[in-house]
């Protein structure tokens, strides 16, 4: 998950069960991610951000959830490069997900907003999630419009996830402070070793235009400048994370 | 740790307005907004699109909106609302700045989908303004509505 982590597993001597629970205790099932992955077109939608698990035996006090702002994302349309806008493929992404309040596993919460603000993700934190416990984060999804004069058969948006088990300076995120669900290659301090993104796809049910043959995947991920803007949590415009 | 760190900063922030200046994505009605706070613009324009889904209430058969202008009366600074979807659009103006009454509502009958709606003004001047929305079903009953903001300056 985090390269500081491996250098540290080198030449650190772990604990026997820290070891085990490492090894046996992180799977691909238990990435963190929505508890509904995939979503028709134009159907509002409720959801949780499932938390699978604690940063090895240390619980998760914190979640922080970025989603792609469409703006300077990276877009591609069956794997190859998109250079214009996400309107041309989705009407209304912007500001399609709010959190609900919920204080069933969190006590303190709230959403991250651009400058016209728009929600671009949420965080949610205070208490301490049983490491090997799962958790809910409860947000919702407004109905989102495929364009319809678009190919899009689907628009897949990734999401970028912290689960934060202790609060540090970014000098301090290692697998026992902070479990990264994100990309890997933007170079920002948020970056996981591999891609772990979850995501959530938006499904086409409008016809496709007869000239688009069997329709095509679009694929939207955050820009670097997006991640190091809205993953740290910050309330009242000051920063409670990264500290 | 978590837990100190927030106390900290909720009481810290307990002294810090939270009201966004622009508009708010979870209501159906915003207060209080200032369009050209520094009052040296003539093309100030704030642009968003509003989703009319059936939330279980019904198809959306369409969208209404109406403005106030809350600052006091300027000659010829008047705040406009403007509703499109489609080859379909509808306006209006409130007339009466400062008043404390709405303009009436306008009806933009596009079904369900993205509407888009402006707001803009006559002339260089800072206005601060209320607007409502609502999406609609054919016999009245308020459904899915929500929206974003893709344009505030």
């Amino acid at each position: 998950m985090n390269t500081k982590f491996k250098f540290k597993l080198k030449f650190t001597a772990f604990p026997i069960i820290a070891l085990v629970s490492l090894t046996f205790g992180q799977n691909v099932s238990a990435h963190t991610g929505p508890e509904i992955s995939q979503i028709n077109e134009n159907t509002r939608t409720s959801n949780n951000i499932v938390i699978g698990h604690g940063c090895g035996d240390n619980s998760v006090i914190g979640t922080s959830v970025v989603f792609p702002d469409g703006v300077d994302s990276t877009i591609t349309v069956d794997g190859q490069p998109h250079t214009g806008s996400l309107l041309d493929f989705v009407q209304n992404w912007t500001n399609a997900n709010q959190k609900i309040y919920d204080r069933g596993l969190f006590t303190y919460q709230d959403e991250k907003t651009d400058s016209n603000s728009n929600v671009v993700g949420f965080w949610a934190g205070g208490e301490s999630l049983p490491h090997n416990l799962i958790g809910f984060v409860p947000f919702r999804t407004s109905a989102v419009i495929i364009e319809p004069t678009s190919c899009a058969k689907s628009v897949k948006f990734h999401i970028s996830i912290a689960d934060i088990c202790e609060i540090t300076d970014v000098a301090g995120f290692n697998e026992t402070t902070v479990n990264f669900w994100t990309l890997s290659t933007l170079e920002t301090p948020y970056d996981a070793d591999t891609d772990a993104t979850s995501s959530l796809t938006i499904n086409r049910t409008s016809a496709l235009p007869s000239s688009c043959g069997t329709g095509v995947a679009v694929e939207v991920k955050p820009s670097a400048a997006q991640i190091n803007r809205d993953m740290p949590i910050k309330m009242n415009g000051s920063q409670v994370w990264p500290k | 740790m978590w837990h100190i760190t927030i106390q900290k900063f909720l009481r810290l922030g307990l002294m810090v307005a939270t009201a966004g200046y622009a508009i708010s994505g979870s209501a159906h009605g915003i207060d209080n907004i200032t369009m050209d706070a520094a009052g040296t613009s003539r093309t100030f324009t704030g642009l968003a699109f509003i989703t009319c889904s059936n939330d279980g209430n019904g198809e959306a058969e369409n969208l209404i909106a109406r403005i106030r202008d809350k600052s006091a009366p300027v000659d010829g600074l008047l705040v406009n609302l403007q509703l499109y979807k489609g080859n379909k659009a509808v306006s209006i103006t409130d007339t009466v700045s400062g008043d404390n009454e709405y303009s009436p509502y306008v009806t933009l009958h596009g079904g369900s989908g993205t509407y888009w709606m402006i707001v803009n003004k006559t002339d260089a001047g800072a206005r601060v303004f209320d607007i409502e929305w609502h999406c609609n079903t054919l016999t009245g009953v308020h459904t899915g509505t929500d929206i974003g903001v893709a344009q505030f300056e």
